[in-house]
Order: C-alpha cells, then structure tokens, then sequence
C-alpha cells in the first residue's frame, strides 16, 4: 500500500527542505537577504501549486481549519498560539539587539590578473609570459643535460638567496606562510606548500603577484589588506624569476603550463629532485633547510642571520638556551629535539614537525652536535688527538644526558606564594626585567649576549614571547587550564635554576659541593609563580580583534591615570615591521600595541599603551634609554591612522592601502612624538595627510584640535590622542560635517571604522619608514543599548501576533462549517 | 657517483687525519727538566702617548660597590711600560714543569674583579668569591673553554672543578649588573706563559734552547708575534711595542 503524505505536510516538507538548503548550503556563499528572498519564493510556488486545483487546496486546508477549530484539537491550539507569536519576536529582537558583527570581507585567493603589467619599464604580455630561466633550462636539457641541471640549481641558489632575505619574513622557512611576522597580518601569507596555491598557478600570474604586490591586486583581492610589497620596486627581474624557480623548486611543485611537452619535461626535473630529497642525509636535510640560518658550520651566520632577532643559535659553543638537563651538564638530545620539532616561539625558527619526521629530527641532533667545538659532549678522559684543530670532538661516542633538572616539591600558585615571589623578584630579577617584569632594564646596564650582540631581558607581562616555557594549546589561550598553567610555572622554575645561556639570564642553584643555592628550590618556586602571575593585567592579542568604544556622558578624562579608562575594554594587536616598503625594518622589538576608546558626545579619546624597554627621548636619561653605540637614537613616537571621510566603505568593503592609503583611499594620521632633551624639542602631536605609498605625507598645519600627552613608566608607553568626533553642533549624527575641509573622518556611532596603529621605538634605531605597524582592524562606537526598545518590539510583536491568532481562532471556531466532509 | 663520494669521504678523512695528528701538540713536561735552558726577558711598550684614564660610571649599587673608578684596561707606567700583557712561547712541546699554583682564587670585591688579568692553566681547579655585600652575575665568555653564567649572592661562591676548564684559550669575565666590571682568565697553553708586571717587564725561563714565536697579547691593545732565538743559558732580550 502507498503512504500518502497529506498536502499540508508536503508543503511544510518543502519549504522547511528548501530553507535547510538555503541556510546550510548556500548560505555561507550569498547575502542573507537572497536567501529571504529564495524563501519566499519558495513559499507562494508551494502556495500557488496547492491552491492550484480546489481538491488539494482542501485537503492542504483541512488540517489548519482543524486545528483552529475543532474542540478535541485545543491543546495544539493553545499551544501554536503561544509559540508561534514567539518567533516574529525573536526575529524582531535579533534584529534590533546590539551586534558587534565586523562588515563581511570576502576575498578572493586567486583573482583574475590583467591582460599585461608595465614593470621594469616594459610591457608584459601576462598570457604569453614564461619564466626565462625555466625555458633556458629546458633548452639546454635537449642536448646538455648536466649544463641544463647546473643553470637550475644556480637559480634556484639565486632564489634561495632572494627569498631568505626578503621573503620569509612572512611566507616563512618552510614557505607555508608562517613566517615570523605573519601572525601580525590579514589575510595570513600565501602557503605556498599548499596544493592549492602556486601548484595551480602560470608563473606569469605569479610574477605579476610579486611585481606588483598588494597595490596591484583588483579590488576583490582587497589591495588594502594585503602586506605584499610591490616587489618591481626593490628587486630585479632576474631576481623575481630567480625566486619563483625556487618557489616551485623547494614545495615540490610544478608550475600550471599549457604546453604538455614542456609540462612534462617540467614535472620529470621535479620527480629527479624529490626522488633526491626523499633520500636525503641528516647532512643534506641541514644544509639545504637550517644553513640558510644557521650557516654551513653551524656558527649561526647563514646569509639570514643579519636579519633576525634573536639571531639563529652558533652551534659550535656548547651554549644552548633551553636545555632541560641539571646544572651544567650538557643539554638533553629531546632539548634540541623539541626546539626543532615544535620550534621557538616569536622567534624565525619554525616548527618542523611538518616538514620533518621525528627520525629525520633525530638525525639532525645528531649532525648538529658535531658542530660543537667545546667539547661538551666530548667523554672526560678524551685525549687531544680526538679534537680536530677547531676543537670538533671527532669520535662518535658522544655523551648522551638522560636526566633532567628536578621539578619535584613544586609549591601551589596562590596569592600568598606569588607575594614572596614578588619580594623574592625584586631582590634578584628587578635589575633587569623591571619593577612590572617588561624587561626593561633598570640597572642602566646595557645587556648583550655571549657573541657581543645585544639582547634584552624577557617581558614578562607577554607570555606569547616565551620560548620553550609558556606551554600552550594553540593560539587560544581562554583554553589553557590548570594543568598548563603548572607546567608553565614548572619551566619558569627551570629557567630559573638553570638560567639561559649565552644570555646575560643567570642559573640560581648549586651545582658543586662547596656552593649555595643562589635562589632556595623553596623561593625559586615562588619567583616563578610570581612571574606566571605577571600576565594578569595582559589583553592578549586577538582575545578582542573590533575596538569597542564606550561612552561617556560628561567629559574625557585628560589624564591617563584617570580610572574612566577602566571602563573601556582593551584590544590588542601585533605590530609587524615595515617590510613593505623601503627603508625597511626587520629587527623589531615592540611586538603589540593595545587600544582602548572612550568618547562623548563630541569628543573620542584613544588610549594607547606599547611596551617598549626604553624611554628614548634623545638627551635625555640614560637609565630609561640605555643607548646602543652602534645606533643613532631617535624619539620614540606612535601613530593612529584611520581613511579620511568617504574613502572606505563596509558593504561591499573597501578600504585605503593600509600604509598611507593610496591615490583614491587618503588617509588621516595622528602622530605623537616624544620630543627630544638635545636638541630641545618638546613632545608634540600633528596631523597628517597621506595619499598614497609613493607620496609624501603632508603635515598639516593650523589644526589644534588633536590633543596627545604620553607617559612612560616601567617599560611601557601610555599615550593619550583626544580630537573632537567631527559631528558639527546642533546636527544629527550621521550629517555631514559641511565646514571641514579636511575631508577627516566623522566618528559616528553604530559605525564600523578602519583604524590602524604605528609605533617608532626610538632606541631600537626605528625612524621614518623604519617602525613597527599594525594593518587595519575596525573601531566601534557602539549605539546605546535602548533596552525598552530592545525588548519592548519584541515583545510587542509578539503581543500582536497572539492578538491575531486569537481573533483568528475565535472568528473560525464562530463560523459555522461551509462544506462538507470531502 | 659513487666512486667519487668515496674517493672525496677518504680524502675528507686522510685530510682531518692529518690535521688533528699536527694539531695534537698538547704540552709534554719533561721528566729531567730543562738542563742548560736559556730564558727570554724584556719590556712591552706602548707606541705612542699614553692615553688618558678611562672613568667607569658606576650607577649601580653604588653603596655597596663605590664611587666611580679608573679603568684597568690599560695600565701604562711612566716610562711606557703596560702592564697585563701576555706573553707566550708559541708551539712549544716540551719544556718545563708547569710552575702554576695548584688552585686559583678569584674574588669579586668592590665590584671588580681581582685580579684583572688571571692566568691560569687547563685542569686547575679554583673557586670565584663575592666578598661584596651585593649579588654579582658571574658570566664567562669564551670559545668552549669555560662557559658559565651563575648568580653568586654576597659571601657565597662558585667553585671551578678541575674536570671544568679542559683546554687553552681566553675566558672573558663580567657581571651583567655591573657592566664596569671586566677580566679575563688566561688559560695557558704551555708554562712559558707570563704577564708583564706594572712596569711591562716580563721574564721566561728554563726554555731549551731553539728558535721561536714570541706571542704578545694585550685586550685592548690586541696581538702581535716576534720570532726570538734561544741560546743554551743565554738571556734574549726583546723589546716590543703595541700600538692602540
């Protein structure tokens, strides 16, 4: 026998099917006002197919005017006409509560390139491009195959050498767009090791992407995201396909090509070399991925080194940083394991885990300690005759340390444990990492570390700087629990027995008989719980990503001790170096800037707060300053930038190139310097124009309506920006302000606004182009939240739904019945 | 392919042999002593004026540590005669019996380092005091001889086993919350090491006799060599100028 499914459910079959497929499927490609739309169409095409023949319009009626009417049915009744007024109002509630949901910015990863670029002052045909060096190879491989071979591997060398003194910045070591800087940006690096990327690409399209970098991406790349510099600029043509050789070469991949003869040949040279690869030595694996750091002999001088810091680890002098072994042995084989296989954080070296297999890790440590010329690992009774002239210890039986430095008796964290901590800091740890732990320097000495190049004691207030100590599970730290926060504490306790070496940071215990424990296990364990707890105060980055403002009803406070500031929640982001353009940075040391916002009804005020180590006002005290005599000391100085009224949009998105904007997108910049002592310059706040990457910012003149102060204290800037919201006396919100000129942004409210962050560490040598930056993130002044409109129309709709249920039921169950049973 | 990576791993290997066989020059003391040596003795100068005395700021502790002070670095007499210069026979195998104290002892007092030029040989044990009423961060910079970096509280100490220092070379000394402070511990290759006293005069004896390179060391002066000819119980005398 059929089942047949009566008309009313069919219907509701249909239409709850379609709205399941609108929303699951569909939606998270298309507007939510299409998929209404879709809806709704599908609701009168259900409607109209139903009322088509009289029959099935009964028989779709018949359980309706049923429920509405029939005495047996109230149950049901009551219970629809309670729920189903419900709905209306929670959609008008939904609609009318208070969202913080960012404008949707959809980009697209592989945008259609132009016809052609004029790069290097010539015309590029992009459909007919090929990469030079690529065809020349496979030329030469007709009829020379080794000349072939030797012309690739001394582009490839070529580009290796471009790319790790440009690229891996971001793009990172194992080119899977996780480079040092790439947590500081959005959109993240292109991976390239993706198969999804390169692998699908013409070399054309990614000589075009390099050439012309972000500002020469089509408006759904969103060019005002992108931290890609335009590449023609900086590099040679050479160097560009040099580099994209070496792209494809490192990944393994080959590039999109039409030609299958070519594509072949292509892809036959690449099986050669992955062929080679899978068969690699711990020699080869060393030479061709961690020399490029830390150079062919291990002494930390790879051709990238100069642009790292830290710098990459010397191998060859028994120093090694984070060693779990006790006292002064010599460090564990799972030490140098570990700081390969998950690498070190905020720092350039990499987790490996990736790339390499816990064996071929394995193999590593062990090539590794064969750099080490001072004899650590060398047995005692050695005789000189096993050392070669540079002291590397030439026999294999190499001492293998197996037991670690004791954790046992760990104390509980508590208030009371962290306050002897708290003394027990101040009494050994201040000196150097500071009264608050920022690693600011108080002994006005200049730290630097065993190879004479200079370091700084660890901020303590950023557990996401901590290498090797801060045990974390992924980027969120809300996650972490006790058992992380012990293990934290238990590694904090190690550093501090062990210390770090080849680092000013000392080792607190005995080690041989005759000495003291420099720290008690007691004490030691409460400097470390005191220095967990030196993160309470902390907004990580990416805890709060929209600036929320708050707002007050009478005046902005002018102080930056003021407790208004309290009320509005801190957002912070990473500063990345300015990599884009030149003079560039690559040696920051200020890694976050955190934002707080308050306003009223005509005034916005932004506190910013920047640790930074030093005070650099030139002239002024050294202590706070500790100068570097191998560098000019500039002011310190930080900046805000937001597009200038009209030239950003939120649906669809569009904003300025985030560095100074560009032709059609200018910019807004408020700057605050910290002036100087010699020459007498006090510390002042201007305004500036920006229009573009390639024109120079206009200093505005005549405005006095920004105000800034900054203060320094204990490793950390504080800087107040104050300027009127830009919304003239007397007008609504949202009316255009017709007496500015300046064409600044108005700050109104239940507006999403870009607003980007600079900051200058005078000391670190940073000045002009040379600063740390943040790319855009959006600002919120939010409307307030009017709670009787909120919940009155929703509960106000709902009111009027049951009304008209009511009435409905009561004129239904009135009526007496006009047809008969069918 | 095969063949050649052998031939280049067996040259790779003869190549290191041979290497270490002439670098295994490790010092061997003669059982009999040295009959009939012949010594070296002089003065190292400074080429050129003295320079003014260096004033290290002390800004740190300055209670327990002191006021201000005159560098160490570079101490030059009145005749121009530097003191702490190092000087060394290079290459000698054999010779004399080291006539180095057993233990050394190295002190930290008024935040400076006692003494300021230490000399040393491989294998002595010592211990490193703190006779200041202030921690110091004892911290030793070298290339593999002795690498340490401890915290040393007032009265403690860091004692040195005679397993730590292994072999010859120069260890750099300095506390990192007193950057004024400075030294260095001379590890010694061979007992024909000496220091100049304050007036840059220095004297080696019992060498036997032979020709030689004279190395002459100072940390701020730098390095330079003179060959010297040693007679059997004859005296050389060698004047050397270091320049800054």
């Amino acid at each position: 026998m059929k089942i047949r499914i009566p008309a009313f459910w069919q219907a509701l079959i249909v239409l709850v099917g379609a709205m399941l497929i609108f929303s699951l499927a569909v939606l998270p490609f298309m507007p939510r006002s299409l998929m209404i739309a879709y809806t709704f169409i599908t609701f009168i095409v259900v409607m109209l197919y139903f009322s088509s023949d009289e029959q099935l319009w009964s028989e779709f009626k018949a359980p309706i005017s049923a429920t509405l009417r029939d005495d047996d049915k109230w149950l049901l009744r009551w219970v629809l006409l309670i729920v189903l007024p419900l709905l209306p109002g929670y959609a008008v509630y939904d609609a009318v509560k208070p969202s913080n949901e960012t404008p949707l910015e959809m980009r697209q990863v592989h945008p259609s390139p132009p016809a052609g670029i004029q790069v290097y002052d010539k015309s590029f045909d992009l459909a007919k491009l090929e990469n030079p060096v690529r065809m020349s190879v496979l030329e030469q491989l007709e009829d020379d195959s080794d000349a072939a071979w030797t012309t690739y591997n001394e582009a490839v060398k070529a580009g290796s050498e471009v790319y790790f003194s440009n690229c891996f910045y971001c793009h990172g070591d194992q080119l899977n767009g996780k480079g040092h800087f790439a947590s500081g940006l959005s959109p993240l690096p292109t991976d390239f090791g993706d198969v999804g990327t390169i692998a699908q690409l013409q070399e054309s399209f990614l000589f075009w992407r390099i050439t012309t970098g972000g500002p020469g991406l089509p408006k759904g790349g969103m060019p005002w995201n992108s931290a890609m510099p335009v590449w023609h600029e900086m590099l040679s043509e050479e160097e560009v396909w040099n580099v994209i050789t070496f792209l494809f070469d490192y990944v393994e991949q080959v590039p999109r090509m039409w030609d299958q003869g070519i594509s072949r040949a292509v892809t036959g040279m690449k099986d050669t070399i992955a062929l080679k690869r899978a068969k690699m030595s711990s020699q080869d694996i060393y030479q061709l991925r961690c020399a490029t750091c830390h150079g062919e002999k291990g002494e930390g001088d790879g051709q990238a080194a100069e642009f790292l810091y830290p710098r990459p680890r010397d191998f060859s002098g028994g120093l090694w940083k984070y060693k779990t072994s006790p006292g002064d042995l010599p460090p564990r084989d799972i030490d140098l394991f570990n700081s390969i296989k998950f690498g070190l954080v905020s720092t350039s070296m990499p987790a490996w885990s990736d790339m390499f297999t816990d064996r071929q890790i394995s193999g590593l440590v062990s090539y590794i300690k064969q750099f080490d010329t001072s004899a650590i690992w060398a047995p005692e009774d050695a005789d000189d005759e096993d050392f070669d002239d540079d002291g590397h210890y030439l026999k294999p039986d190499l001492l293998v340390v197996n037991e670690s430095e004791s954790t046992d008796g760990q104390i509980a964290y508590s208030d009371e444990s962290v306050a002897l901590g708290k003394e027990i800091f101040e009494e050994n740890c201040r000196k150097c990492h500071g009264q608050e732990g920022r690693g600011n320097i108080t002994s006005g000495e200049f730290l630097e570390d065993d190879w004479g190049y200079r370091t700084w004691a660890r901020d303590l207030s950023k557990p996401w700087t901590w290498r090797a100590t801060q045990v974390s599970s992924g980027s969120n730290q809300t996650s972490l629990n006790e058992e992380h926060r012990d293990e934290t504490i238990r590694n904090i306790y190690t550093r501090v027995a062990i210390g770090i070496r080849g680092t000013p940071m000392p080792a607190h215990r005995a080690v041989e008989e005759g000495e003291e424990d420099a720290i008690t296990p007691e004490d030691r364990w409460h400097v470390a719980n005191y220095a967990y707890s030196l993160r309470s105060g902390t907004t990580w980055p990416g805890e709060r990503n929209v600036i929320e403002g708050v707002e007050l009803t009478g005046d902005l406070p002018s102080s930056i001790q003021d407790d208004a500031w309290q009320q509005a929640p801190t957002s912070t982001f990473r500063l990345v170096p300015n990599i884009i353009k030149q003079d560039r940075l690559f040696t920051p040391l200020n890694d976050s800037v955190s934002v707080r916002i308050l306003y009223n009804e005509t005034e916005i005020a932004f506190l910013l707060e920047v640790n930074d180590r030093t005070e650099s006002i030139p002239g002024g005290s050294i202590v706070s300053q500790l100068p570097d005599k191998d560098e000019q000391m500039f002011s310190d100085a930080v900046a805000l930038q937001f597009p200038k009224e009209g030239a950003y949009a939120t649906t669809p998105v569009e904003k300025p190139l985030f560095r100074h904007g560009d032709k059609k997108h200018s910019t807004t910049i408020w700057y605050w310097n910290a002036g100087s002592v010699e020459p007498p310059v006090e510390a002042r706040s201007v305004l500036l124009d920006a229009t573009g990457p390639n024109s120079k910012l206009a200093m505005r003149s005549g405005d006095s309506n920004l105000a800034a102060q900054g203060e320094w204290q204990d490793g950390r800037w504080r800087v107040i920006f104050k300027r009127p919201r830009g919304i003239p006396a007397g007008s609504a919100e949202g009316e255009q302000d017709s007496t500015a000129d300046s064409g600044d942004l108005i700050f109104r409210k239940g507006q999403f606004i870009p607003v980007s962050f600079a900051n200058w560490d005078g000391n670190n040598g940073e000045v002009g182009s040379k600063h740390t930056l943040t790319p855009w993130f959006w600002m919120l002044l939010p409307h307030e939240t009017n709670y009787t409109w909120v919940y009155g129309s929703s509960i106000g709709t709902s009111l009027v739904f049951l009304l008209a249920g009511m009435t409905l039921v009561w004129r239904m169950r009135r009526k007496p019945l006009q047809t008969t049973e069918t | 392919m095969k063949i050649l990576q052998s031939v280049t791993l067996v040259l790779t290997c003869l190549f290191v042999f041979t290497a270490t066989s002439v670098s295994a020059a490790k010092y061997k003391v003669q059982k009999s002593g040295v009959k009939d040596g012949g010594s070296i003795s002089g003065q190292i100068t400074l080429d050129g004026p003295a320079p003014a005395p260096v004033m290290l700021k002390v800004d740190e502790d300055i209670e327990a540590c002191g006021g201000d002070r005159l560098s160490d670095e570079l101490l030059v007499s009145g005749d121009g005669g530097v003191k702490n210069v190092v000087l060394s026979i290079e290459k000698i195998k054999s010779g004399k019996d080291w006539d180095f104290p057993q233990e050394f002892t190295y002190d930290q007092k008024g935040c400076t380092f006692v003494t300021r030029i230490l000399l040393i040989k491989p294998k002595m044990a010592g211990v490193v005091l703190n006779s200041d009423s202030v921690g110091h961060n004892f911290h030793t910079i070298s290339k593999g001889v002795y690498n340490i970096n401890k915290k040393i509280q007032p009265g403690s100490k860091l004692v040195v086993k005679d397993n730590k220092i292994r072999k010859s070379g120069m260890v750099r000394t300095k506390c990192d919350i007193h950057s004024w402070m400075g030294g260095y511990w001379v590890v010694a290759k061979s007992p024909y090491t000496v220091l100049t006293d304050q007036d840059g005069n220095f004297s080696i004896t019992d060498i036997p006799a032979g020709d030689y390179t004279l190395k002459i060391w100072h940390e701020t002066l730098g390095e330079t060599t003179q060959k010297v000819s040693v007679t059997a119980g004859g005296n050389s005398e060698v004047k050397a100028t270091l320049k800054i």
